[in-house]
């Protein structure tokens, strides 16, 4: 008796103590201020806009503000045609440039040459892709499945019944080197007057073009409630855009940052030179309808 | 000019065989074999790694896992002295005139006195001592000294205690992972009688799955490995069940304060057969219940863990014996709990299964034969479901690993110095990885299909123990085959190990391996957990590939000292990690109706890169005495470098750990009375943290596009800077241990009091950020380290009777 009396007052203790998670502060990683400048460009607009701020520490008294350079020297220069052009700095960190001497031109390289008020200089390059073209982009298959029983409520006799879906489109005529996104709808209906609007994702969003050619594949299944009455699809409506590696880059990261709490960190990939984060890419886009056949 | 690989893999079989052919046309005089196998007396065991030395001839050699031996010696009397590590010596004579088998029986009596230090300065040059062995990295581990060793709550465990040797480090707090070498988790081999065990964990890995007292001997091979294992890069830690006692029924029951456990072992038929069984389960969740359904209308939940080994052998004749062994275990976290009419019900558990049938035949004196039946499952399972009174919801998430394998292994000891091991093995393994399957209502929103992904991995291996002058040369050679989706890899993995004595009690020593391993774990950056994902090499993620270099030199000094130090580096290639932003859950394919329904999503989520590691390690050891114990001492330093992540430049590994020390002293104040100490110390580990905030300007390509504007989605990103680039603090560590026995009529009582992290050290568990109010109104951003464990006492019971 006398030994199950010192289990229990080891036991008990020890159980007291595992339930005792501590907390304590620790010295976080030392804060470095770091350059943060935007540009995207695009052939699409006469008017060219970039941002200039800096980091603000992530540990510390919250900053609610980020700190805006306003008096940073922006100069663009088209490196095939050996022009610049300068950026007027507006208020807020933000900057305008109205290309006079510098032209945006399809497969032209261009930097952005930033200078900071503290000496430093931070460069990147970007490349103009090709103009986007709806009619480049082709449905080069698709097949609408026999539909299936879903779901039915026998009671009330109610059913519906999913429509497998596969589509692949083909945009053409794009020189190597460049990404690729198309962003479709499809409208899908039959002879019954029942429609139904099918949004078009792909496993791979942005594919990078080889031998001049990007396929994606879509596959999906949308509901109908008559299984007699087969689907059709004709056209598809929507957007495609063409991009630079850069853009790329800068437009995976942001959707990466979103939040999961098992999710591993996100390195924002920037393309400037000497510490500075930030992009400094291109793309184009095309909007319009992509018929079937 | 480069050398075509055939013609280097010709140089290497004529440099291998060229050796061999050197041991095998030494002499001309007449032999004789003695062979047989090695049996504690008390227990009836087959006793592994006992040294046996001829005299005369001085002539060593060391009996295989199973117990067989055999030397061939010129014709003459011989004095053949048998050696178990940490035990007295024991010796027969032998006529030497004809070729005999003999069983040989040995009483194990621990080395504690004077006399016995005496006796090893005697033979100490032909003992089978640290100096003398070919092999380096390799370290066994007396399950007698696992038991004396403090450990948390009281729970003796094997891993923990590999975790203190040099070159092994520990993941964090209490996780029983181990990373060798700059190897990750998934790096090691761990084999329990043959089967591989995928989930070594209890307890999220504050606990291992192996129990000591089923267990008969530990080995850990860290480098040079030998041919006989492959599928792992870093190391192979095989375990050896205990085979029962096949004298007299014994047992022992132990009472801890979080576990129980008993094992019984005894003769089916005396001197014959026998069984073991052995088995542990947890009770936090049995004592709490109680208390949980009185505080919440009748919600209950828990945690629990058990484990359960079991073995029986049968000698059919002298040359044959059969061997039937198998382990289960489990973990079960579950809630049920109820509100408001609604009900949240959740299970998180994985568990283990292994069954190995061995049949060991001896063709002849000279030749011994082991054939293996192997089968062994791993299984996650998350299950949540929420149901109310309008809505249900269910998902279930599921990882599967079965494997079947077969092997056979020869052990064939032809001339006096050498020992030639050559065989086979082949194993289908199935794997499911990440199955879902999400139910809302009546709907199954997304159902992906278990679909199995079956690979078959193979083997041949040959090699060579022999000795050669002052040189003690290991070389080997395997062929490792694996089949998926219709595409073949055929790997060469070459080994090599070597010794010279400088003296007796002093040699030099270097290895070369080549490993290749055909499976990965997807581990998040953060903390290793239970729910890392296995997954196979497939035709479009290569087998992981890693070389390994290291030179020693090793010293034996008197009084049952050694020490050694060996330099490493090793170079890994098609290593995996989740992409930037990639999640375990794989959650934009749970989500995406367009992710392809097979269980292979898990390839879009990973990156391939390389890795290298370096280091030096420094090992003190008393293996006998009243003192006994270890210094292990590691400086290593380990990098990878992956194109998609740290924008393609070198980072340092989560793992990587500057210096890592152990001190463990175990000491025999009295014959009843042991006091133990255990004190770690490793640098912190390399994390990715937060270092500030950009602006995001955000840009969406859609159906209707706009062009982008600075001024427009203002948010904040966070700037991680470089990938690891940030250290936690230094882990440090005192353990202490009291050990009081009894004898009492029928057996030994224990009482084992124990203190972990004595001097109440707050070592960091993780690190996290919080908000708090800096008392003028101002919300500050703070780093956090959780703390897990404080002084920790326990008790534990433990009898033994015979």
């Amino acid at each position: 008796m006398k030994n199950l009396y010192l289990m229990l007052i080891f036991g008990l203790s020890s159980l007291l103590f595992m339930g005792c998670e501590q907390d304590a502060n620790v010295v976080p990683p030392a804060f470095v201020k770091r350059p943060f400048i935007m540009c995207l460009m695009t052939m699409r607009s006469p008017e060219i806009k970039a941002s200039v701020a800096y980091t603000k520490p992530y540990y510390g008294e919250i900053q609610d503000e980020f700190e805006w350079e306003e008096h940073a020297v922006l100069v663009l220069k088209d490196i095939s045609a050996n022009l610049e052009d300068t950026f007027v700095s507006l208020s807020g960190g933000q900057y305008s440039l109205y290309p006079v001497k510098v032209k945006l031109k399809e497969e032209n390289t261009y930097r952005l040459t930033v200078y900071l008020p503290d000496g430093t200089v931070h460069t990147a390059e970007s490349t103009i892709p090709p103009k986007a073209k709806i009619e480049n982009l082709k449905a080069t298959f698709l097949e609408i499945g026999k539909p299936y029983l879903e779901s039915e409520n026998s009671g009330s006799g109610w059913a519906y019944y999913l429509n497998p879906l596969t589509v692949e489109l083909t945009y053409s005529s794009i020189k190597d080197g460049y990404f690729v996104s198309p962003h479709l709808e499809a409208l899908t209906y039959n002879d019954s007057g029942d429609n139904m609007q099918v949004e078009l994702y792909f496993k791979e969003p942005i594919k990078l073009a080889e031998n001049e050619v990007v396929k994606f594949l879509h596959r999906s299944e949308f509901y109908s409630f008559n299984p007699k009455a087969p689907f059709k699809i004709n056209e598809f409506f929507g957007s495609v855009y063409t991009m630079d590696k850069a853009y790329k880059n800068f437009y995976i990261s942001q959707f990466q940052m979103d939040g999961d709490p098992f999710q591993e960190p996100t390195t924002f990939l920037s393309n400037f030179s000497a510490g500075a984060l930030g992009v400094f890419g291109s793309y184009d886009f095309d909007q319009g309808t992509v018929l079937y056949p | 000019m480069t050398t075509k690989p055939s013609l280097k893999l010709g140089l290497f079989f004529a440099f291998l065989f060229g050796f061999i052919n050197i041991g095998f046309t030494q002499s001309k005089q007449k032999k004789h074999t003695i062979s047989g196998y090695i049996y504690d007396k008390n227990s009836g065991e087959m006793l592994g790694d006992v040294s046996v030395l001829a005299l005369p001839d001085e002539v060593i050699t060391s009996s295989n896992k199973y117990g067989f031996f055999s030397q061939t010696l010129n014709e003459g009397p011989k004095l053949i002295i048998i050696k178990f590590p940490g035990f007295q010596l024991d010796s027969i004579l032998w006529s030497g005139k004809t070729d005999t088998a003999v069983n040989i029986y040995i009483k194990l009596t621990e080395m504690t006195s004077e006399f016995d230090r005496i006796e090893e300065v005697v033979i100490k040059g032909k003992k089978n001592t640290i100096a003398d062995k070919a092999q380096m990295s390799q370290i066994d581990i007396p399950i007698n000294q696992i038991k004396e060793i403090p450990a948390l709550l009281g729970e003796k465990d094997v891993l923990k205690v590999i975790q203190l040797l040099p070159g092994v480090q520990k993941g964090g707090e209490g996780q029983s992972g181990i990373y060798v070498r700059g190897g990750g988790p998934d790096q090691n081999l761990l084999i329990l009688d043959e089967a591989i065990v995928y989930n070594a964990s209890h307890l999220f890995g504050f606990f291992s799955v192996f129990n000591g007292d089923a267990l008969k001997s530990v080995e850990l091979v860290k480098g040079g490995f030998p041919a006989k294992y492959g599928g792992r890069l870093s190391s192979v830690i095989d375990l050896t069940m205990k085979e029962g006692n096949n004298q007299r029924l014994t047992g022992e029951v132990g009472i801890g304060v979080i576990s129980s456990r008993f094992t019984l072992e005894g003769p089916i038929k005396k001197g014959k057969s026998s069984f073991m069984i052995s088995g542990r389960r947890t009770y936090l969740d049995i004592l709490v219940q109680p208390f949980i359904m009185a505080s919440n209308d009748g919600s209950t939940g828990g945690y629990y863990f058990y484990d359960f080994n079991a073995k029986a052998n049968y000698i059919l004749s002298t040359k044959d014996k059969l061997f039937i062994s198998g382990y289960f275990g489990k973990d079960n976290f579950y809630t049920n709990i109820k509100e408001d009419g609604a009900k949240l019900e959740s299970d998180f558990g994985w568990g283990n299964r292994t069954l190995t049938a061995r049949w060991n035949h001896q063709f002849s004196p000279k030749l011994f034969s082991n054939a293996s039946l192997i089968y062994s499952h791993y299984n996650l399972l998350i299950g949540v479901g929420t149901t109310n009174a309008s809505d249900t919801f269910l998902l279930n998430y599921q990882s599967i690993i079965n494997d079947y394998g077969i092997k056979y292994d020869f052990d064939w000891r032809p001339l006096p110095n050498h020992t030639v091991r050559y065989g086979i093995s082949s194993i289908w393994h199935r794997f499911q990885p990440g199955a879902v399957v999400i139910e809302i209502g009546q709907e199954s929103v997304l159902d992906r299909a278990i679909n199995t992904i079956n690979t078959y991995e193979s083997g041949i291996y040959i090699e060579d123990q022999f000795k050669y002058d002052k040189f003690n040369i290991y070389p080997g050679f395997r062929i490792s085959h694996y089949s998926v989706e219709g595409k073949n890899y055929i790997k060469p993995e070459p080994r090599f190990s070597a010794s010279y004595a400088i003296r007796k009690d002093l040699s030099v020593k270097a290895s070369y391996a080549q490993m290749y391993q055909y499976i990965h774990l997807l581990s998040s950056s953060g903390i290793s957990l239970p729910t890392d994902l296995w997954v196979p090499a497939t035709k479009n993620i290569s087998p992981m590939r890693s070389t390994q270099v290291a030179a020693g030199i090793a010293k034996d000094f008197d009084g049952g000292y050694s020490i050694s130090v060996e330099g490493y580096y090793k170079d890994m290639a098609d290593m995996i990690q989740y992409k930037d932003g990639a999640s375990f859950l794989l959650q934009e394919d749970i989500f995406d109706p367009t992710a392809p329904t097979d269980s292979k999503s898990w390839e879009n989520q990973v990156t391939r890169g390389i890795g290298w590691s370096y280091g030096a390690e420094l090992f003190i050891q008393k293996k006998v005495g009243r003192f006994s114990g270890w210094i292990g001492y590691t400086l290593s330093w380990t990098k990878l470098k992956f194109d998609e992540l740290n924008y393609g430049k070198v980072f340092y590994a989560r793992y990587d750990r500057r210096h890592d020390l152990s001190l463990v002293g175990i000491y025999k104040l009295a014959k009843n009375f042991t006091a133990s100490a255990t004190w770690v110390y490793g640098s912190g580990n390399a994390i990715t943290a937060a270092q500030g905030y950009f602006p995001t300007s955000g840009h969406s390509m859609s159906k209707f596009p706009i062009i982008w504007n600075p001024q427009l989605q203002f948010g904040e990103g966070i700037d991680y800077g470089s990938r690891n680039s940030f250290r936690m603090e230094a882990y440090h560590r005192l353990d202490l241990g009291l050990q009081f026995h009894k004898k009492k009529k029928n057996g030994m009582q224990t009482w084992e009091f124990s203190a972990y992290n004595a001097y109440n050290q707050a070592n960091p568990f993780f690190y996290y950020g919080s908000y708090e109010n800096n008392g003028q109104g101002k919300a500050v951003q703070k780093l956090k380290k959780v703390t897990l464990f404080p002084i920790i006492p326990s008790i534990s019971y433990t009898y033994k009777f015979n």
